[in-house]
């Protein structure tokens, strides 16, 4: 640790650190434009200029003492970058001097020649870096003649979502460096030199990456801006409101802009557990479903997706049976007395994964207390096969991980996930973790952007995912690496697990799996031998088709390895939405035979069940999930029930089955939380107010209960905020114990202040997050008295493509086309229609099919049909196509498809 | 005082471009003997012991640069920069075109010092003539077996491929060259680490000049010794003066160092014969082309070393001494210089391309007739604005010394210009205007 | 006492054959100082163009709060501006203005005047928020048409 003094204080810095991080250390702040903590420094602004000096040595290399006994400074000529100086020991930097200030001065004066200085129209006018700077160390006046400032032709749309004004840029570097560095897709670049440089995009589409979003958050200036925060509001006259982003299931934290009941813009708030200062361009854009109404830009939203503002109630007429509003008491009175006329044996729930947690625990609590009924249901049906939520809680990733600290000694095992499409920010944060060091592994059935960075890399023959995992398992062992101290007090079975694998060698395990044994050795020997491994696994893994072996390979590998039950260690599942784990842990965990297993925390259902699958006549309760519009035996079933209530924000294609349809208020129009994927159960704020006469759902299910209780239940559901309904679940849920909201601090914002923050000079207009970092529940594996039964189950032997055959597996796209997603009209340039069929160039050659040829593939049982979509990226003889598509048309029996074998037609082309 | 031809052989050997006229004079007998006989170090030892100074601007002892290359560390690089840029250069060419071998025997011996197996000439993007006249003599000594696998029958391999530019005067800054070379936008690298450690893609690299790399065969054949005998102590052996302006025979003309003045440069009757017409006289030379400052009339008595033009408040620089005669307007060369530095700013950092935008502003206004005398003022305080390590490398400091050298030494003719009347304003373009 | 009485009769007398102070509104009315401040303007350019855009430092500026405007980007169909943004909804509370002038001080394009009206009465709460065209003066063209 050198010991340097900045401006007469002497402190103690890490080596490596450069200037301006040391003297933030000392409270003195250095302005900068082009530096930034998260990026590798350049020195390209020169605004952090200091004087630095080192102390003057004698003959014997030993620092001269002047004749108070201090050292004596040799001061460099020239000034110099605070940003890209490190600090040596016995440095002396001065930042307050009248040179310094000078020069500070200067290099702003500098910038301001070619600014055009339109800040009443510019977006980032009120929290710009470069306003700030300038009043806080820039010159009064300008002594350059404003009439031959440098222009040009503005505004440049770099892509659909990103707006550059070529005059405001500062030349900073910040976005093609967040781009090549941090997003991995090096799409932005510098064109021409001089005071003609400008950034350019160098890919097709333009600036194609998942991420473009945040570099208008670290631009310093409003040369970068958001198209759809463009002219929207002033950034002062916005209402701040911390929430999470209720897409995928990363958690990110976000903040709301809010104003006059509308949304503004969405930002990622600062958590350096969960999203850093990042946040994917589906998080930042894809608000608009709150508020579809009022969309104005692209194409149109599709029709009859508004927002529900009062309850609808199906009646006859002359024009037919059709959906008409009613009032909240009739429509509450009907369902009641619907639901009682059916009883416990008639009524089916069905629940999405997207509510908050209390909302998910009223409604398994009105099945079970108030129907008496344990037909409960989650939809979509992934993450309902053999790798479940059981699994997670067992030996999920331990409490305390953190991917912004992971590198040299950790190993991440990615199989089956494409991380970027399901989990972008866990992408960006995996691919952080290697650049630091750390030795990724990546395996799927196709090719993942992820792969760049791996140190392993295998493309698995589909299905084959456990044959490869127990291939791993199997080196592992051979090459003597499992963690025998561990295994010893840890766990049991493992004898018969040798015993069962004999046959399963290595060589074996590859050919199944389709891979060179020697990589998968290499591979185990990587993952076996770093201090800390997780495994990442994404949807492939999660369907209800998949080996019933894998759990048992994936618990196997990382107890033999003993990656378990520590920090920086586990199981990571890529679960789907934003609320899945919430939704397992409040017993909504259904397998394929439609009925919970379990009640909230993972306790088993005792109670006889009789019924599988959807049963002919019922009444069903959908809340929060378009099934309809997923799945045609879905569809079936619910036109096919006698009476179906459907919960919802939009009229959607569910809703429009229904017989009452019951409005419902946007996450970010009440209170709740989440529970992320990484078990952390994070609380968001109302930022809007519901449309009309919408309410949260947890609401109407109270109120419900109360309509159908008689006076004496009603007293169980009094629940006045969601906080009472957390509070309960703390009590009835082992692993939310100490989630009570008083233990789940989401700080309020600190107040805007008109001085000159530490925010604004390093992040953008990203914003801090003091403490509020949600807490995440501990898995069984992390109590060290807990045993782990290891046991061998053999794969599965998946077919093996021949020649001429091709292969038809699910893969999730980020822009998937769902209902939400669909309503923010612009990001429809991003999305990947459910119609599309990835094939890659081979097999549309040999199937003679061109891009967007109509194909139709039969799946030995049903006839589907798809728009061909060339993809350079997939291996020969593997299609793909979206996972709600396939779910929803595959048959009953094995209605999530993941492989199926299919013979093409061509229909035309 | 004689010219002496340690580079510019072929002006005593016309056909020294052919290869077997290059090496009846001794030529690749340096290389071979280094392959064959002399360790890396010790070829090295030679070069250091000569004191041969880098000639592209900085002087750098070329021996020392080679000294710091790791030996372990795989591959590295020689990248011999000839994008020979600067107004008023125009030495490289003429070693490119008349004399090449001794240029690839340059890059040969430099490579084998420090044991690199691939070198890269980069040349500027307008130098296609010069740049078949040196392949063909690349592929003259590969058929020759002095390059190409196993050199001699040695272990060593070298490979020797010519790179052009896309014109970018920055590219003749060495790192900047290493980005261009690399493919990327030609920018200048943060220093450290330097190139001698992480150079081209990231592993040693030496990078040297076209003039410097051209004496290594004559030192290494001949001896430090013998190399020392031209020149002084501090700056030993020849040095190439490209001389332009107005004078009556401009050329290159190689003359050991600190053995002449910028007198006789200029008046001398084997060098520049004088000015161009009776009774003119000499008002500024540009000792190293755009980038140095200008020095007047009263310096003319300089010697001709890195050391004395340094005293004299200039820089010796590449040495292309650009002489104006009296009827030059200053005002208007500062402009045409500075209108240079700003056309070739390559815009990384602010003061640098803010500050040459400026000043080119300023400079045209006054020499249009249309400044004030604060415009004058402020000409001084923006250029002096972009000093003291403001700017990301030394393109930018030079570009004030055209501004900051007439306004120390031609003050008059600014305040002459902005006392014009804007209608009276057009200004003497001198000879060339 | 009588002394007194005559004082003041004779100041009435006095001021009897003097013209009178008062005017008979709304007949007659007063000029205003020059610098008095009416009800907002929003002025345009020679061309017809809103001086206007949209860049809310008025309503940063007013201390009632009394100024909402919601700006939209111009495109070369729909032009209202110069440049890129226009006020899509600019409307004054009248109610809650105090005929301060700050909004006319933070106006970057000189769009927002306070005139010289002061003719504000209104029957109800509604119409005392004055909207974009209320408060924007008439296009050049239409000036000419009328006259």
């Amino acid at each position: 640790m050198p010991k340097v003094t900045i401006d007469g204080q002497e402190v103690n810095v890490p080596a490596g650190t450069v200037v301006v991080e040391a003297a933030r250390q000392v409270g003195n702040e250095i302005p900068v434009f082009c530096y930034h903590p998260k990026l590798a420094p350049v020195g390209m602004c020169r605004m952090c200029l200091v004087e630095v000096g080192t102390p003057r040595l004698n003959k014997d290399r030993q620092v001269e003492l002047d004749v108070d006994g201090k050292p004596i400074i040799n001061w460099m000529p020239k000034f110099q970058t605070g940003c890209t100086q490190v600090v040596s020991e016995g440095m002396a930097i001065r930042t307050q001097t009248s040179q310094v200030a000078a020069a500070r001065k200067d290099v702003l004066e500098f910038l301001l020649t070619s600014h055009p200085l339109d800040c009443p129209v510019c977006d980032k006018g009120g929290e710009c870096p470069l306003q700030n700077l300038t009043m806080a160390y820039g010159p009064g006046v300008s002594r350059f003649d404003y009439a031959v400032k440098f222009h040009f032709q503005k505004p440049v749309h770099l892509n659909n979502l990103i707006t550059l004004d070529r005059e405001r840029c500062i030349q900073c570097a910040r976005c093609t460096r967040f781009s090549d560095e941090i997003a991995g897709d090096p799409v932005l670049g510098f064109e021409n030199r001089g005071r003609g440089m400008e950034i350019v995009t160098l890919s097709d589409p333009p600036f194609d990456s998942k991420f473009s979003g945040n570099t208008t958050d670290i631009c310093p200036v409003g040369a970068l801006t958001t198209r759809d925060f463009r002219f929207r509001a002033r950034v002062w006259e916005l209402e701040d409101v911390p929430s999470i982003c209720n897409h995928c299931a990363v958690g990110c934290n976000t903040i709301i802009g809010q104003r006059v009941n509308d949304i503004k813009r969405i930002m990622p708030r600062q958590n350096e557990s969960v999203n850093e200062i990042w946040l994917c361009d589906k998080g930042r854009f894809a608000h608009h479903f709150a508020n579809s109404r009022q969309s104005t830009l692209g194409p149109p939203v599709p029709s009859g997706t508004h927002r529900l503002e009062t309850p609808l109630i199906r009646r006859g007429g002359p024009q037919g049976d059709r959906l008409v509003p009613a009032s909240w008491p009739e429509a509450l009175k009907l369902v009641a007395e619907k639901l009682s006329a059916a009883g416990p044996d008639g009524v089916y729930g069905i629940s999405g994964d997207r509510l908050p947690n209390e909302d998910m625990y009223l409604f398994q609590k009105f099945f079970r207390q108030v129907l008496g009924s344990n037909h409960l249901a989650r939809w979509p049906v992934v993450a309902r096969g053999p790798v479940t939520g059981t699994l997670f809680q067992e030996i999920g990733l331990s409490s305390g991980s953190n991917f912004g600290k992971m590198g040299k000694d950790t190993s991440i095992l990615v199989v089956g996930a494409d991380a970027e499409e399901e989990a972008p920010i866990h992408f960006l944060r995996i691919k952080q973790a290697g650049d630091r060091g750390a030795a990724l592994i990546v395996a799927n059935p196709y090719h993942t952007k992820l792969e760049k960075y791996g140190r392993h890399c295998f493309v698995y023959r589909p299905g084959s995912a456990a044959a490869f995992v127990w291939g791993l398992v199997r080196a592992i062992m051979d090459a003597g690496l499992e963690q025998k101290e561990f295994l010893g007090s840890r766990a049991t079975g493992l004898a018969e697990l040798q015993t069962g694998m004999e046959q399963y060698t290595v060589a074996r395990a590859a050919e199944l799996a389709g891979v060179k044994a020697e990589d998968l050795q290499a591979a185990a020997q990587t993952f076996a031998q770093a201090a800390n491994g997780v495994l990442v696994i994404g949807r492939e893994l999660l369907g209800s088709d998949t080996d019933p072996a894998l759990p048992e390979a994936i618990r196997a590998l990382l107890t033999v390895t003993g990656h378990i039950g520590k920090a920086q260690n586990g199981l990571l599942p890529l679960l789907p939405h934003n609320n899945t784990q919430g939704a397992l842990d409040m017993g909504l965990d259904a397998g394929p035979e439609y009925r919970t297993k379990w009640l909230p925390g993972y306790q088993p259902v005792t109670d006889k069940g009789t019924s599988s699958g959807i049963p002919a006549s019922s009444a069903i309760y959908v809340i929060g999930s378009d099934l309809g519009s997923e799945s045609d035996l879905a569809r079936q079933a619910l036109e096919a029930a006698p009476f179906v209530i459907v919960q919802d924000l939009l009229l959607t294609e569910t809703a429009l089955l229904a017989d009452v349809v019951l409005p419902a208020a946007a996450p970010m129009e009440r209170e709740g939380t989440f529970t992320s994927s990484e078990r952390r159960v994070q609380r968001f704020k109302p930022a809007l107010q519901p449309p009309g006469h919408a309410l949260p759902d947890w609401w109407i299910l109270r109120e419900l209960a109360q309509v159908m209780a008689n006076a004496q239940d009603k007293t169980g559901w009094r629940y006045d905020t969601p906080a009472d309904i957390m509070a309960e679940i703390a009590h009835v849920v082992p692993q939310y114990a100490t989630m009570a909201y008083e233990n789940l601090p989401v700080p309020d914002l600190p107040s805007r202040k008109l001085d000159y923050d530490d925010s604004l000079f390093y992040r953008g207009t990203s914003f801090l997050n003091p403490g509020g970092e949600g807490q995440v529940w501990p898995v069984k594996a992390e109590d060290s008295a807990v045993v782990l039964q290891v046991r061998w189950v053999e794969p599965a032997v998946a077919g093996q493509p021949a020649a001429g055959q091709t292969w038809l597996i699910t893969r999730p796209h980020l822009y998937d086309a769902g209902t939400l997603l669909s309503q923010t009209a612009l990001l429809q340039p991003q999305m990947v229609p459910h119609t599309w069929l990835h094939v890659s160039p081979a097999d549309a050659a040999r199937w003679g099919v061109a891009e967007g040829a109509a194909v139709s593939v039969s799946t030995g049982e049903d006839m589907l049909s798809f728009v061909v979509h060339l993809d350079a990226d997939l291996p020969a003889g593997i299609v793909t196509a979206a996972p709600a598509r396939l779910e929803g048309a595959a048959g009953q029996t094995r209605w999530p498809v993941n492989v199926t074998v299919v013979n093409a037609q061509r229909l035309a082309s | 005082m004689e010219q002496a031809f340690v580079i510019l052989r072929h002006r005593e050997i016309p056909d020294i471009q052919q290869l077997g006229t290059y090496i009846k004079d001794g030529g690749y007998e340096a290389w071979k003997r280094a392959v064959k006989e002399m360790t890396a170090d010790q070829v090295i030892d030679v070069v250091k012991a000569s004191g041969l100074r880098g000639r592209g601007g900085a002087g750098f002892p070329a021996g020392v640069k080679w000294s710091f290359v790791p030996k372990n560390v795989f591959p590295k690089y020689v990248v011999v920069n000839g994008d020979e840029s600067e107004p008023g250069t125009f030495k490289d060419r003429e070693i490119i075109e008349q004399n090449p071998h001794q240029l690839v025997e340059g890059v040969a011996l430099c490579a084998y010092a420090i044991q690199a197996e691939i070198a890269y000439i980069y040349l500027r993007g307008e130098f296609k003539a010069p740049a078949r006249i040196l392949q063909a003599a690349i592929d003259e000594a590969y058929q020759a077996g002095l390059l190409g696998k196993n050199i001699q029958g040695s272990n060593y391999s070298l490979n020797i491929y010519l790179h052009l530019g896309a014109g970018a005067y920055i590219c003749g800054e060495e790192t900047a060259l290493l980005e261009s070379l690399e493919g990327k936008l030609g920018q200048p690298r943060l220093r450290p680490p330097f190139p001698a450690n992480v150079g081209l893609y990231a592993k040693p690299t030496v990078i040297n000049n076209v003039e410097t790399l051209a004496n290594v065969p004559p030192i290494v054949r001949k001896g430090a010794e013998w190399y020392r005998s031209f020149g002084t102590e501090k700056s030993p052996g020849t040095k190439i003066f490209c001389l332009s302006g107005m004078v009556k025979r401009p050329g290159n003309y190689e003359v050991p160092l600190g053995k002449i003045k910028i007198r006789d440069l200029i008046f001398g009757e084997e060098f520049g014969q004088g000015l161009l017409a009776e009774g003119r006289t000499v008002k500024g030379v540009l000792p190293a082309g755009a980038s140095a400052p200008v020095l007047p009339e009263s310096a003319l008595d300089t010697l001709l070393d890195y050391e004395s033009v340094a005293a004299a408040g200039s820089m010796l620089g590449s040495a292309s001494f650009i002489i104006m005669d009296n009827t030059v307007d200053m005002v208007w060369a500062a402009t045409k210089m500075v209108h240079f530095f700003k056309h070739e700013s390559c815009g990384k950092c602010t003061p640098c391309r803010e500050g040459t935008y400026w000043m080119l502003n300023l400079l045209e206004k006054i020499d249009h007739g249309h400044g004030e005398q604060r415009d004058v003022i402020m000409l001084g305080n923006v250029a002096q604005q972009m000093l003291g390590g403001k700017c990301f490398c030394l393109l930018g400091d030079f570009s004030t010394s055209p501004v900051i050298s007439t306004l120390k030494h031609f003050r008059n003719e600014y305040d002459a210009k902005v006392q014009l009347t804007p209608d009276g304003g057009v200004g003497t373009h001198g000879a060339h205007g | 006492m009588i002394g007194e009485i005559l004082k003041g009769m004779s100041i009435t007398f006095k001021t009897m054959f003097q013209p009178p102070t008062t005017v008979s509104y709304p007949e007659v009315k007063k000029p205003v100082a020059e610098r008095f401040r009416g009800r907002h303007e929003l002025k345009r350019y020679d061309n017809g163009l809103e001086r206007c855009i949209g860049c809310s430092l008025c309503a940063a500026a007013c201390p009632a709060d009394a100024i909402f405007v919601e700006a939209a980007e111009n495109t070369d169909e729909e032009r209202y501006s110069p440049g890129e943004r226009y006020a899509k909804v600019y409307e004054i509370n009248m109610l809650r203005c105090i005929f301060c002038g700050y909004c006319e001080d933070a106006c970057p394009t000189e769009a927002v005047v306070l005139e010289k009206n002061y003719e504000l009465a209104s029957y109800s709460r509604e119409s005392l928020i004055y909207t974009k065209d209320m408060l924007l003066v008439p296009h050049p063209a239409d000036i000419q048409k009328t006259a």
